[in-house]
């Protein structure tokens, strides 16, 4: 510990007191009676309906989790491929771009109830919507990634004779790596929000099924305590894709290696 | 040095790189013309030219990348105009992949001719020594100094089996003592490898510190104002002791008569 940089120390301890600080607020509004408690739960209460609902809450938070992952999964899939595609023909672009930007106009709430009324109540629906919410970061950022490439790199590999599959395999797809990591990064954030908005909408099962339930009896400790499970899982979510870009990225450690020899 | 000269004429060094009578324009515009000079094999030659006279549209052209106007560009006699491939290029930005590794790097131009990955880094790896890079194939490009980046980067394009390169600008990125040491180096590996080159500089004094031949590109006196080769200097004295040729009488006077034709002296 003594080696650690205090840059790096601040890094984590500043956040961590002013949360302590915040929390602590919060009790303090609570147990002094300056809000009523059927109006504003203490963080202790919040902390209670965790504990006594925890098996419910866990069994909700898994279904959650599998929709926004195979959201994000196919997300990601119909980004890459879309970005892809625009990259390569020109007339898909101009086709497309349009389009795609478009789709993010559209209200997600109004969307949902469409999607539970063509494909029920199941997974699919919450899939979908997921997909739609994650797609766009992962195309938009690609395409600038695309671009962003050296066109004298393009150039030396043609003067190797590379094919136009090869510019892209060795040059463009490298030179996009930190812009689509980037993307899948708020990609990930949105994707759990958007599984509780779509069974918030219409479900059994789900973290946004439980908080219909407990809003409707009035049980804000419990609705308290599955924001807090939302959050857990959005921030796993997001750890996920920063490991994942660690390890598809090796060149940045290398980079930073070495700036601390110099 | 009379013997140095005859030894010259006595070994006759046959056309490698033909232009002939190359015309470029962009957007309409006319950027070079008529373009026409030979460089023989094992020779390097220099193109000068001031910033915006067209050099690196040229090189394009030479390498094969855009197809020119009118004229056509011949390898051995062969006609490869529009053909990429068969001419290396190295540009004053090494260009090595952040991404990869630097035998991987090297090894870029195999792949892109269909050598399998673990060949292409084998063969790379062969000759890693030889170019004072022992030690850092490992290693990733951001962690090389500028001087081992652009002996990477002559590996990378002597990999390509191709006997001539276009270097434009190689070492204007690096700082005056590297560029000095790395154009010795480059000169005596060019020997070395038996390539023949073609550099394109604004600098007068790097040119005759290198070439065996100055061209010097400049605009024309016709209405179009395209530029095109004004004259030759023959820099008659050979490429290794460059240093101490740099400071004989004969060196100001070839460095004179290139300054003449680029208009900057009077």
């Amino acid at each position: 510990m003594a080696n650690v940089p205090r840059k790096t120390l601040t890094r984590v301890a500043a956040p961590c007191v002013a949360c302590v600080l915040l929390v602590a607020l919060w009790q303090a509004v609570c147990t002094l009676g300056l809000v009523p408690g059927f109006m504003l739960p203490s963080p202790l209460d919040v902390v209670g309906a965790l504990v006594a609902d925890g098996q419910l809450l866990a069994s909700h938070a898994a279904t959650t989790l599998s929709e926004a992952l195979l959201g994000l999964a196919a997300g990601m899939a119909v980004g890459f491929g879309l970005a892809v595609a625009m990259e390569r023909f020109r007339l898909v672009d101009a086709a497309l771009g349009p389009l795609v930007t478009l789709s993010q106009t559209i209200p997600v709430v109004a969307v949902a109830p469409l999607l539970v009324l063509w494909f029920g109540y199941g997974m699919l629906p919450k899939v979908l919507l997921v997909a739609l919410t994650t797609f766009f970061p992962i195309t938009v950022a690609l395409a600038s990634g695309f671009r962003s490439v050296d066109p004298d790199a393009v150039d030396l590999l043609r003067t190797m004779g590379a094919s136009r599959w090869q510019v892209f395999r060795f040059a463009k797809l490298p030179a996009a790596a930190g812009s689509f990591f980037a993307g899948l990064r708020i990609s990930a954030t949105y994707a759990v929000i958007g599984a509780v908005v779509a069974e918030w909408l219409g479900g059994f099962d789900g973290l946004g099924v439980y908080m219909t339930r407990v809003r409707k009896s009035y049980d804000y400790d419990s609705m308290f305590a599955s924001i807090i499970v939302i959050a857990a899982v959005s921030l796993a979510l997001l750890a996920a894709a920063k490991a994942l870009e660690r390890a598809c990225m090796p060149w940045r450690r290398a980079r930073r290696s070495n700036r601390d020899d110099s | 040095m009379p013997s140095v000269d005859e030894s010259r004429t006595a070994t006759p060094h046959p056309p490698k790189l033909e232009v002939r009578g190359l015309s470029l324009s962009w957007d309409g515009r006319p950027i070079v013309a008529d373009v026409g000079f030979t460089v023989r094999s094992g020779q390097l030659a220099c193109l000068v030219g001031r910033s915006g006279t067209g050099k690196t549209t040229l090189f394009h052209a030479i390498a094969g990348l855009t197809q020119p106007d009118s004229g056509q560009v011949l390898l051995d006699g062969r006609d490869v105009t529009g053909q990429p491939g068969r001419i290396s290029y190295m540009l004053q930005k090494d260009l090595l992949l952040p991404e990869q590794r630097v035998v991987d790097n090297v090894a870029v131009a195999l792949r892109q001719a269909g050598v399998p990955k673990r060949e292409a880094r084998d063969r790379a790896r062969q000759r890693f020594a030889e170019f004072g890079l022992a030690g850092t194939e490992r290693l990733y490009p951001s962690q090389l100094s500028g001087g081992m980046r652009q002996r990477a980067a002559l590996l990378r394009t002597c990999m390509m089996d191709n006997d001539v390169v276009l270097l434009d600008e190689p070492f204007s990125a690096l700082d005056a003592l590297t560029r000095a040491d790395m154009r010795q180096w480059l000169s005596a590996q060019m020997g070395r490898l038996g390539l023949t080159g073609l550099l394109v500089t604004h600098d007068v004094d790097e040119a005759v510190a290198l070439a065996d031949e100055v061209l010097v590109l400049a605009p024309s006196q016709s209405a179009s104002g395209a530029a095109t080769i004004v004259g030759r200097v023959a820099v008659d004295a050979p490429r290794d002791g460059r240093e101490a040729f740099m400071l004989t009488e004969n060196a100001l006077r070839i460095k004179r008569a290139v300054l003449r034709l680029l208009g900057e002296y009077w």
